[in-house]
């Protein structure tokens, strides 16, 4: 298979899961809502200090965030679970990991416009100020979000076929973010403090790392979970 | 990549043999390795007795971390070659492992409440073992949700990879995590004195490790005979 | 200081040996009920092919 075929594949998959959300928008919409809810629900235990507030901004960010994607990455399979459609997907010929890059695309869409919108609303409900690094802040948001992304659906094409899928899912995939959800708040919570800014850096090349590491192990990895 | 077919019979489920002996040999040499460090090591300058917890906690986590290391042995020897024992090796490890990890766990922290004065704190080896503990705990509950032996198989060496893949990364960001801001003591580093006693009781985790592992094994292929043989016997006169 | 650190380590001894015992219990229990169950289910395919 030629790189273009792939791509077109990759293209065409992402378009669908993303259509597919555009004519549900309830799903976006709620989603997106339930993530700014959690951060209410974390203002209330960690508030009304201002103080504590802002010490508690970037991890109830990055736990508001993984806790609505986790509902995102388990929908995205189950549109085509639903309808049979992933037998019909996997009828036709072409690399299996096309199949993931698509989903991860549309997905790191989806969760990158729900991380917009908790970010908003957690810079007026923490009463964060907004750091001069703010650049280097959107590339930790960024490059943490795609750690989410990656493994949220490799591990959601498996836990959306169980029984089990809403426990499963968090299950699996919580510890194995351990060091994305470490390097996304330390680094946030460094540079939402002014930085010195040497500690950010490091959790930024852990996120890079990371990301790169588990992002390839998906890539290869797809065929043998989505074949059987 | 689908399943050699087996029967029931063509399925070779193991046999107990010298492997009793090794049990009980196993055994026997930890009671006696037990002993051993407890009645020839002095008392430590900072802990005092409560040194002598090291002789169980130490080999309890090396014995976790090795387990983890059979699992990613076997799962991708399974991915690679497709065969069904592998999977089920790889099945055994991991719950042998959760259980020294849990057990790792507990005694450190009955180490810790006298030592730091409270039972937990985020210390980076404690909570990486805890995250871990986790990853076994995900690993084994996959198992448990699915029911169709291949697709347990290949999902669970594909978690099983990725989740030792990512063992020395959660450690290191851990260790930063505690390091990056002020933090209390250290476990104290090990006298040379103590080392010889805590070899030995290594290896003697390591032979109650590699029995547990086998035993677990020889129950996971039992389970797996049964399924063929019933499966035979629905399928009705088929040669077996 | 060190007198009552003796509970803590007999509490780790008695921890690790509950621990590997009952494992040990669990193991064997398992291995006997499904040695039943596999000669049972090969008594039914001896009898399917009679």
């Amino acid at each position: 298979m030629t790189w273009n075929e792939d791509w077109g594949r990759i293209r065409a998959i992402a378009r669908k899961d993303l259509i597919t959300e555009r004519r549900t928008k309830a799903g976006f919409n709620s989603v997106a809502a339930l993530g700014v809810t959690m951060l209410v629900l974390f203002g209330f235990a960690f508030g009304p200090d201002a103080q504590a507030l802002r010490d508690a901004a970037a991890g109830a960010l990055w736990l508001a965030i993984l806790f609505a994607g986790v509902l995102a990455f388990n929908r995205s399979y189950q549109v085509e679970l639903e309808s049979g459609a992933l037998d019909e997907l996997l009828q036709y010929p072409g690399a299996r990991w096309t199949i993931y890059a698509g989903k991860f695309i549309s997905n790191l869409i989806f969760v990158g416009l729900m991380l917009a919108i908790v970010v908003a609303a957690g810079i007026v409900l923490f009463q964060i100020h907004i750091p001069p690094a703010w650049p280097i802040l959107l590339a930790t948001l960024l490059l943490g979000i795609v750690g989410l992304v990656t493994l949220g659906t490799f591990y959601a094409a498996m836990a959306s076929r169980t029984r089990a899928r809403e426990v499963l899912l968090p299950l699996l995939l919580f510890p194995m973010l351990v060091p994305v959800l470490l390097a996304a708040m330390s680094a946030s919570k460094a540079l939402l403090g002014g930085d010195l800014m040497h500690e950010a850096s490091a959790w930024i090349r852990l996120l890079i790392g990371y990301d790169v590491i588990f992002l390839v192990a998906a890539l290869l990895a797809f065929e043998h979970v989505i074949e059987v | 990549m689908t399943f050699p077919s087996m029967t029931a019979r063509s399925f070779v489920v193991p046999r107990p043999g010298a492997w009793r002996w090794f049990g009980a040999f196993a055994f026997g040499f930890l009671i006696f390795t037990q002993i051993l460090a407890i009645m020839t090591s002095p008392p430590d300058r900072d802990m005092g007795d409560l040194q002598k917890i090291m002789y169980v906690h130490v080999p309890a986590a090396w014995i976790t971390f090795l387990s983890f290391f059979v699992v990613l042995l076997f799962s991708a020897r399974y991915l690679w070659k497709g065969r069904e024992k592998d999977d089920l090796l790889a099945a055994a490890a991991a719950e042998v492992g959760a259980t020294f990890n849990g057990l790792a766990l507990l005694l450190g922290m009955i180490w810790g409440r006298p030592a730091w004065g409270v039972w937990w704190t985020w210390d980076a080896r404690l909570t990486s073992t805890l995250v871990l503990f986790l990853i076994f705990i995900g690993y084994l509950a996959l198992r448990a949700f699915v029911d169709d032996a291949q697709r347990r198989a290949q999902w669970s060496a594909v978690v099983g990879a990725l989740g030792a893949i990512n063992v020395p990364i959660v450690y290191m960001s851990v260790r930063w995590w505690r390091t990056l801001h002020q933090i209390q003591s250290n476990p104290a580093s090990m006298d040379p004195a103590y080392v010889l006693g805590l070899r030995a009781n290594a290896f003697a985790f390591l032979f109650i490790m590699i029995y547990f592992i086998r035993q677990r094994y020889v129950i996971a292929c039992l389970q797996r005979a049964t399924e063929h043989a019933a499966e035979a016997v629905a399928l009705g006169g088929q040669q077996a | 200081m060190t007198g009552s650190n003796w509970m803590f380590v007999i509490a780790a001894y008695s921890v690790t040996w509950v621990v590997i015992l009952g494992y040990f219990a669990r193991l064997y229990r398992g291995v006997r009920r499904e040695q039943s169950a596999y000669d049972a289910a090969l008594a039914g395919t001896v009898e399917e092919e009679r």
